[in-house]
């Protein structure tokens, strides 16, 4: 008897790979404890971890942030009603992860709570005040030329629709530079092309234009997380630095003394995505953008401080009949939307376009899901189809329910075999042979699939060990 | 990516503060309210920090006026970070402070510091969340609630006004939540009850903030997973029109719903005897009923010839329709209306508690209800004596079996009924029997 392996890796697994975007819980999950033991030295982190915590957890995090002694975990329980026992076990789960809270005896023997000091401490600073102002905040003279929060808007889609540019259509290489094409390539986001070495954009890519500019900018900053590391800047000091970003006011100005030199290059880089502006490299003085404002929002569901009546808001009306209308002239909007729309015609402000099974089943081949469709469509939905009822239903969506399911019917038509892990017996020497085989991992409940004619059966991953073992022994004996 | 469910959408929190000067726990030591004033800083501030579209606002209830202490209407503060503490929340903090102290210092000198304004208060707290609303991005939604953090006592001088406002906002779906620093407050408890908010009376004033933080924090769709406080028993008493003061048993006009203590009315020639007499005079009972006004004194329509039947009509329906109103406050208290213009006064009866020091020795209602078995609930008829007689009643007690006591009184007979009974039938009957 042989075993072929087949051993498949997750990509095979899973054919079309989508791009995943981690929020900053799911990144701080994956750092290691003493990485996040230096993250809660900076009030900012704690105030941002904070806010990403399950409502239950921010709950218990504000009622033990005033009590010194570790609490009962039983005492934590009967804060919450019976009927959310998932929840909070959830939430629990969640601080435990984050190292939010550790586990600490209680003198009566008793397991109980207690936060961890740093965390602790910073929280406390960040809400009642203390500590060290944040580096960024020393006193400036009244900016002569100070700007307003229009120009910042502009200034920082213009920046961020450069680098979106770059990645649609490559040609147009100025405004960006070697670093940012750098972080891009290690992203995924785009790769070199084998004929002649110039970047071209990836299927995660075109995922990642789907995405909300939140949730690019917080991507791209993660990748440049980590190549920030070999550079050696420290990931925690950009990080904190970030949500400082995050947590200051818009349209106001902050200072560049007493950044150290390492935040001043990291300053450069985000002056270059649009996050902050500069109006010289030397000025002394910066300007957050919304961009940066809204890295502290990147968790689903919270949406976006959108610049208000602004033009960008929203252009894409979609209605029953599949057609979708974008009043855009962006040709990199105009790209995107013929990623899964066959466009039928163009005006100077008016694309139409309808959505046919054929164009969504395109896009999915392409890694696509329709979740990720949906959500773009959502996103940009024109200010119009925000105020229409759908007939009195209250959905979750302002889509039209008709075309959202139908786009995941098509998606799940793709999705018809199930994938498990398995390995192989074959070529058995006699039926009996393969019938004991059988029959045990039948009992133990491995069995996946099995032919009595062709003498093959297949086991899961999980349960070739144990068959394994079972058919040495019982060759053995025989 | 399936993060994109569940909605999460921006809290709106109002904080009342009253900053009367004559609040006892001020007046007894005032740094309390300094270290008042920091506890509901530090609690604003911690609503703040729950999401990011948190709103806040707080507003300074004095004597003489009450006033945005936060957002400032005028042009933001400049503020820089003194120290570790989150910008926003600094801001907060110095505007608050900021502009208390320019509400404490415009008080008039010379006048002596009356009620706290809270029932004007909650109307601005109400109009800012109306506006809000209006501001709100189309697709998003916004949970509002008011918390009102008082030390005064409890006055039914607003009464008219508080209740104008509860059900304003019970029907804005915005919460009242209620801290009592002081004195147990039953108006504005009624306030949460009616529109589902909490009421708290805080033990004591050193561990404020972590009341404020354990109970009062939760948004309103979070309130049902943790466990806070019941509502307990609620006093449902109504305050009287004439005196403005509470009532354990009051008569409502059929028309304008007015409250009176008591149908031998007040004195200075308001309430419902007087409201009679004058009928009488002018010769317009029969069976039109009658209509007054309350508090002003000023006598409606009672001189005006016999009401068409139409006019009855309509005052019917106003009736009805006020009635489920009345009933949705009334649940523990029998409140009942009856939508018919000749039972004028009807007779809110029925609470468990009993005050002894409100009722009004010169009422009759008094009289009637020391007669009256206190455990057993009744309903009171009271019909005026010129249009019923003793004959009639005795006839209507006889023909229906039903128990009844009746008394009467000068102008009016009033007929007792266990609550058991056929009302409807006992109705149907009088009636019939009258005309």
């Amino acid at each position: 008897m042989s075993e072929s392996k087949s051993s498949k890796s997750s990509s095979n697994l899973n054919p079309s790979p989508t791009l995943q975007c981690k929020d900053l819980h799911e990144y701080l999950k994956s750092r290691s404890p003493q990485f996040l033991e230096t993250l809660y030295n900076y009030p900012t982190i704690c105030l941002a971890v904070y806010r990403e915590l399950p409502e239950l957890a921010r709950h218990f995090v504000i009622r033990l942030l005033f009590v010194e002694q570790p609490v009962p975990q039983a005492v934590v329980a009967s804060w919450v009603s019976q009927a959310y026992s998932k929840e909070q076990n959830k939430a629990c789960e969640a601080l435990s992860e984050l190292s939010v809270w550790q586990e600490a005896p209680i003198p009566g023997g008793l397991p109980g709570w207690i936060l961890a000091q740093s965390f602790k401490k910073n929280l406390k600073v960040a809400l009642l005040g203390g500590g060290r102002p944040w580096s960024m905040s020393s006193s400036l003279e009244p900016d002569g030329k100070a700007r307003d929060i229009a120009f910042l808007d502009a200034y920082a889609l213009e920046r961020w629709e450069c680098v979106l540019h770059y990645m649609v259509g490559s040609q147009q290489t100025e405004g960006i530079s070697a670093d940012a094409v750098r972080i891009l390539l290690h992203a995924g986001l785009m790769t070199r092309d084998a004929e002649d070495g110039s970047a071209v954009i990836t299927r995660a890519g075109f995922q990642f234009l789907l995405l909300s500019t939140a949730k690019q900018v917080w991507l791209f900053l993660q990748h440049y997380l980590h190549t920030a590391e070999k550079r050696s800047l420290s990931a925690a000091e950009c990080l904190a630095f970030l949500y400082q970003l995050s947590f200051s006011t818009l349209g106001k100005d902050y200072s560049t003394e007493g950044l150290s030199n390492n935040m001043l290059v990291f300053l450069q880089h985000l002056r270059e995505f649009g996050l902050v502006y500069q109006r010289k490299r030397k000025a002394g003085r910066f300007y957050p953008t919304r961009l940066a404002l809204n890295i502290a929002c990147v968790r689903g569901g919270a949406a976006p401080l959108e610049p208000t009546g602004g033009s960008k808001h929203g252009h894409i009306l979609l209605e029953t009949n599949y057609r979708v209308y974008a009043y855009t002239d962006s040709t990199l909007q105009i790209a995107l939307l013929g990623l899964f729309t066959q466009l039928l015609y163009r005006f100077p402000n008016l694309v139409v376009g309808v959505l046919t099974r054929e164009s969504v089943r395109q896009a999915l081949r392409g890694g696509i899901t329709a979740a990720q469709l949906i959500h773009y469509l959502e996103q940009h939905a024109h200010p119009q189809m925000l105020k229409s009822e759908t007939g009195g239903i209250r959905s979750s969506s302002m889509l039209p329910p008709t075309v959202v399911d139908q786009i995941k019917l098509w998606e799940s038509e793709r999705n018809r075999f199930t994938y498990t892990e398995g390995v192989v017996y074959n070529q058995f020497l006699s039926q009996t042979d393969f019938v004991v085989l059988r029959d045990y991992a039948r009992a133990q409940n491995v069995l996946t699939w099995q032919n009595e004619r062709t003498r093959t059966m297949v086991v899961t991953r999980a349960g070739h060990d144990d068959v394994k073992k079972f058919w040495k022994r019982y060759s053995k004996n025989s | 990516m399936a993060d994109e469910e569940a909605p999460v959408d921006s809290s709106l929190l109002i904080i009342i503060v009253d900053t009367n000067p004559n609040q006892r726990y001020i007046t007894d030591d005032p740094k309390v309210l300094t270290n008042c004033l920091d506890a509901i800083i530090a609690f604003a501030n911690s609503h703040l920090m729950q999401k990011q579209r948190n709103q806040l606002a707080v507003i300074g209830c004095h004597f003489h006026k009450s006033e945005y202490l936060y957002p400032s209407p005028s042009k933001p503060l400049d503020v820089r970070q003194i120290d570790g503490q989150y910008e926003l929340f600094t801001l907060v903090e110095k505007t608050i402070k900021m502009r208390l102290v320019n509400l404490i210092k415009s008080q008039p000198q010379d006048e002596k510091a009356g009620e706290s304004l809270l029932a004007g208060s909650i109307a601005m707290a109400l109009c800012y969340i109306a506006r809000m609303r209006l501001q709100l991005s189309p697709g998003l939604s916004m949970s509002s609630r008011i918390l009102i953090i008082t030390g005064s006592g409890d006055t039914a001088a607003q009464y008219i006004n508080y209740m104008n406002v509860f059900f304003t906002a019970q029907k804005q779906q915005v919460l009242i939540d209620v801290c009592s620093l002081d004195k147990h407050l039953s108006l504005l408890q009624q306030g949460c009850d009616i529109t589902g908010g909490l009421y708290l009376k805080v033990p004591s004033l050193d561990g404020l903030l972590q009341y404020l933080l354990w109970v009062f924090l939760p948004a309103a769709n979070e309130r049902g997973k943790l466990v806070l406080p019941g509502r307990g028993r609620v006093d449902y008493r109504a305050a009287c029109f004439c005196h403005r003061e509470l009532v354990t048993i009051g008569y409502v006009c059929s028309v304008c719903l007015s409250e009176v203590h008591g149908p031998q009315g007040a004195p200075g020639g308001t309430g419902v005897a007087a409201a009679l007499t004058r009928a009488r005079q002018t010769g317009g009972v029969g069976a039109t009923g009658l209509e007054f006004i309350g508090s002003g004194g000023s006598i409606g329509r009672a001189g005006d010839a016999v009401r068409s039947r139409e006019t009855l009509r309509a005052s019917d329906s106003v009736m009805v329709d006020s009635s489920n109103r009345r009933a949705r406050r009334g649940q523990g208290a029998d409140m009942k209306v009856y939508p018919n213009a000749i039972e004028a006064n009807i007779v809110q009866y029925g609470l468990t508690q009993l005050d002894e020091e409100t009722e009004h020795p010169h009422s009759t209602a008094a009289d009637i209800h020391s007669t009256a078995d206190r455990t057993t609930k009744q309903t009171l008829f009271t019909y005026e004596r010129q249009i019923v007689d003793l004959y009639h009643l005795s006839k209507c007690r006889m023909e229906n079996g039903i128990s009844a006591k009746a008394f009467a009184t000068e102008s009016a007979v009033f007929l007792e009924i266990k609550r058991e009974s056929n009302v409807g039938q006992v109705r149907f009957k009088w009636r019939y029997l009258i005309s």
